[in-house]
């Protein structure tokens, strides 16, 4: 795995970024599926929001989901700098959150303080060239931990993500 | 510049565009990157409005450069976040830092939950 360090400069790597672009992230077709996968995620989870959510250099965009509501489910995405989604990618970890009011990375992000996000596990979306594009999370307005026997479907649904994503990509950079 | 201070957001603006841009490709790159991109959109710099950088951002998603593809598209997703937080200050929701709701917006949000963190997700 092509871990990027902590800082934004690492999330803005070059070669991650050359991933990206690989993995044609703006083709639409994609979405249904995306939107089906993440649904199946939020129900094994019991999760209320399920996402894949990919890190551009200044943003995070969703790739699919189920469970956004009203403006956040308008916009798409969200500043890099609110996201859950950016400490995965930072670290090539998974990331929880039992309760992100109490979390120093989160407790100031407008999903917290303004759509209510209270919890979250995000596993890193990994490309077959080892680079961490995103992830594949579940968000919960309730704080609360999730099992490790949550995280381990979590993970195994991550790469059926990344399974997708590859299958209709550009076979080489 | 604009914030909506309680956010902590700060607008997105030409020069917020041109410093991201910088980051990935140098300042001589981003700033022909940029100025390609505004002259696309039938725009003269400076550019004074939120509205006319977005038009910069949709035009740089367009552009030959893959990796200023994305960075296009990251604008247009900030820019297209502060106009959505915009709107839900301009509605007159107070920033509450450690406000906790149980929905995001809409009637019966729940406003004011405070619950106790439990286990969950057995599957």
């Amino acid at each position: 795995v092509v871990v990027c360090g902590g800082d934004t400069r690492q999330v803005k790597a070059w070669g991650r970024l050359e991933e990206l672009c690989r993995l044609r992230l703006d083709d639409p077709a994609r979405r249904p599926e995306l939107d089906q996968l993440a649904q199946r995620v939020a129900s094994l989870l019991d999760a209320p929001i399920a996402l894949v959510s990919v890190a551009l250099d200044e943003a995070q965009m969703f790739l699919g989901g189920c469970g956004l509501t009203g403006w956040l489910a308008d916009i798409g995405g969200t500043p890099l700098e609110w996201s859950f989604c950016r400490h995965v990618v930072g670290s090539g970890r998974e990331y929880l959150v039992a309760d992100a009011m109490t979390d120093p990375g989160m407790r100031d992000s407008p999903l917290v303080t303004v759509a209510g996000i209270r919890s979250y596990a995000g596993v890193p979306l990994v490309s077959r060239f080892g680079f961490v594009i995103g992830a594949l999370c579940v968000k919960d307005y309730l704080p609360g931990s999730f099992t490790s026997g949550a995280l381990a479907r979590l993970r195994q649904e991550a790469s059926g993500v990344m399974d997708l994503l590859e299958r209709d990509s550009v076979s080489s950079t | 510049m604009t914030d909506i201070l309680a956010y902590g957001q700060p607008e997105p603006t030409e020069e917020t565009a041109l410093r991201a841009l910088t980051d990935l490709f140098g300042p001589q790159m981003a700033e022909a990157t940029w100025a390609t991109a505004v002259r696309a959109a039938g725009l003269t710099r400076p550019l004074h409005s939120i509205d006319d950088v977005q038009k910069a951002a949709e035009e740089l998603t367009r552009l030959g450069d893959r990796i200023a593809r994305v960075a296009g598209r990251s604008l247009r997703v900030r820019v297209i976040a502060y106009r959505a937080l915009s709107g839900w200050s301009r509605e007159g929701h107070p920033a509450a830092p450690g406000r906790q709701r149980r929905g995001p917006g809409g009637a019966g949000g729940g406003v004011g939950t405070e619950t106790p963190p439990v286990g969950r997700g057995q599957g």
